[in-house]
């Protein structure tokens, strides 16, 4: 009889996988460098994916939604004076109404606030986002000094401006690759 | 329904994904009663665009193809610099220079947009294939309007496409036709279009994808690999295939895992490759003889970045054959979770592990090979796909607003 047929599943066999990888890396399977220079086509490629760091925003923006808690019930009543525990307490009650009030304007302004900055965080995360006003007129200006930059007249100018611009994108490439001190 | 499909070549001596697929449409579309006819280039050879069939008419399988000249062969000593600084510049290069570079990428065949201004009305449909070549680029805006356009972007996350030149593009045609899921969200995310689309998927032959296999006449044709268990890469050796990360990988795996594992490449190198005693090169090889490679090897390695579909990947599933994929590719990561078909990989480490336990284990290779074959006779039928394929054709309405010049 033939054995039964195994389906196996693609998520189990990447964890075990992924498994495997991680304890051959803790067993030094892998050579300091091995890994690293075996990317260098990955890398040659990502490098030119449009990539967008918005790490910090999205901290930023835990940090701000961490503190939309707002409730009456946080305002501390506690005194070192004898007897002003109480009169905060009793103070608070009588003012209860107007306090909750107040945190429910609070809570609605906080939330209108955090539904706007997450549509411009979203906005900042497309990665198609573009100022297509702006694009548009620096496309038109581009576009205008390559006419100019054509121009037969200009030639030698051309061919010095070119040498100048190859000058400094070389020494934007050389001051890209230094790492940081 | 007459149908014309523009594509940069076209014919049985042309290689290429999205040549291939054009092709497939065009054909099955003629063989169910449409007058089906093709425009393109007499070229062959995308590196230089040369001039290799002569200009004119004639019929292939059913097609009325309509071959226009190439004006301009691509120079390397010209395109090379100018893809570096256009594409994979560091900086946004002008307009000027983005419709240079599409002139210089090609090909450039200066009777494409008149003879679209004069003929478009006559077909019924117009369909694109490839959006990054000048026979898009410069034949959709001269159709839009006239005629509904269907645009095939077979479209990457390469570099050009996000190029401010292809922005207009992506909104001019009546539709858009995806061959997989990941590139119809590609697209979405990167052009925010709205137009009525479509995902077509690329057919089999399920039945001819399993004749004619002959394994051992394969083996005994290529020198030095007798019985030895293989790998098997097929399509172009070229860095953006990932063919040459593959080469590298392989060689670092063999070196740390000494047996007598092969890997056969099947296509031609775009660049010549150091010689290797475990890598047998047998270049671009009939069809037949591609089955019998695949069929043969313990599995197919699909190691592109770059794929809109992978028909190979497919063929090979349809031959029951595992695959290990790329995957830093959503959509050759999105076929392997889909199919349970393959192991998509990603960097050396996992490669080694994904190979060892392909190796160390004979049954998985067998059972992911089923998987991978239920899957293309679940989605990759060609019946099925042309019946579809005439539908959305069907149902594409008035063509999109006029572009002006």
């Amino acid at each position: 009889m033939d054995p039964p047929e195994t389906t196996p599943a693609v998520g189990d066999l990447l964890d075990r996988l992924r498994a495997r990888v991680e304890e051959r890396r803790a067993s030094g399977a892998y050579p300091p460098g091995l890994e690293h220079d075996l990317d260098v086509h990955f890398r040659h490629i990502v490098e030119h994916r449009p990539v967008r760091n918005l790490e910090a925003l999205h901290t930023a923006m835990a940090t701000f939604e961490e503190g939309l808690a707002f409730d009456a019930a946080e305002i501390p009543t506690g005194s070192r004076v004898p007897g002003g525990t109480l009169l905060h307490r009793a103070a608070a009650k009588l003012v209860t109404r107007q306090t909750d009030w107040i945190v429910q304007q609070l809570r609605e302004f906080a939330e209108s606030v955090r539904v706007m900055l997450w549509a411009m965080v979203n906005t900042f995360d497309d990665p198609t986002h573009v100022h297509a006003e702006l694009t548009a007129q620096i496309d038109a200006i581009l576009d205008r000094l390559a006419y100019y930059e054509r121009s037969a007249a200009d030639a030698p100018m051309l061919g010095e401006i070119v040498r100048r611009l190859e000058k400094l994108e070389a020494a934007e490439t050389a001051r890209a690759e230094r790492p940081e001190p | 329904m007459r149908v014309l499909f523009v594509v940069q070549r076209y014919g049985a001596q042309v290689p290429g994904g999205a040549e291939l697929a054009a092709r497939e449409f065009a054909t099955r579309l003629a063989a169910r009663g449409h007058a089906t006819e093709v425009l393109t280039s007499c070229a062959v050879s995308y590196v230089d665009w040369a001039n290799a069939y002569p200009p004119g008419t004639s019929m292939l399988e059913g097609v009325l193809v309509h071959r226009l000249g190439v004006s301009e062969p691509r120079e390397d000593r010209i395109f090379g610099p100018m893809h570096a600084r256009v594409p994979f510049g560091r900086h946004r290069v002008p307009p000027f220079l983005q419709r240079d570079w599409m002139r210089v990428q090609g090909p450039h065949m200066p009777g494409l947009v008149p003879w679209l201004r004069e003929h478009a009305t006559s077909y019924d449909r117009i369909v694109f294939f490839t959006y990054l070549y000048f026979t898009a680029s410069a034949g959709l805006p001269a159709a839009a309007g006239l005629v509904p356009t269907v645009l095939h972007p077979t479209a990457h996350d390469e570099p050009p496409l996000y190029l401010p030149l292809f922005d207009l593009m992506f909104h001019l045609p009546s539709a858009l036709a995806f061959l997989t899921e990941e590139e119809a969200e590609l697209v979405a995310d990167r052009f925010h279009t709205h137009i009525p689309s479509t995902v077509t998927g690329l057919g089999v032959e399920l039945d001819t994808a399993v004749s004619g296999t002959d394994v051992a006449a394969y083996r005994a044709g290529v020198p030095g690999l007798g019985e030895r268990p293989y790998l098997v890469y097929v399509g172009r050796v070229d860095p953006g295939k990932g063919s040459v990360e593959l080469f590298d990988f392989f060689a670092a795996y063999k070196r740390r895992n000494p047996s007598d594992l092969a890997l056969v490449v099947v296509g031609d190198p775009v660049e010549p490759m150091p010689p290797h005693a475990d890598i047998f090169i047998t270049g671009f090889v009939p069809e037949a003889e591609k089955r019998a490679a695949m069929a043969g090897g313990l599995a197919l390695v699909q190691p592109s970045y770059f794929e809109s579909f992978s028909l190979v990947l497919i063929e090979a599933w349809a031959l029951s054959k595992a695959a290990l994929v790329q995957g830093r590719c959503d959509v050759l990561e999105g076929h392997a979770r889909r199919s349970g078909g393959g192991i998509p990989y990603r960097g050396f480490a996992e490669f080694e592990a994904a190979v060892d336990l392909l190796v160390g284990d004979p049954g998985l290779a067998a059972a992911l090979g089923r998987q991978g074959r239920r899957y293309v006779e679940r989605h990759f039928d060609w019946d099925r796909i042309i019946e579809r394929y005439e539908d959305f054709l069907d149902r594409i309405g008035a063509p999109a607003p006029a572009v002006s010049p």
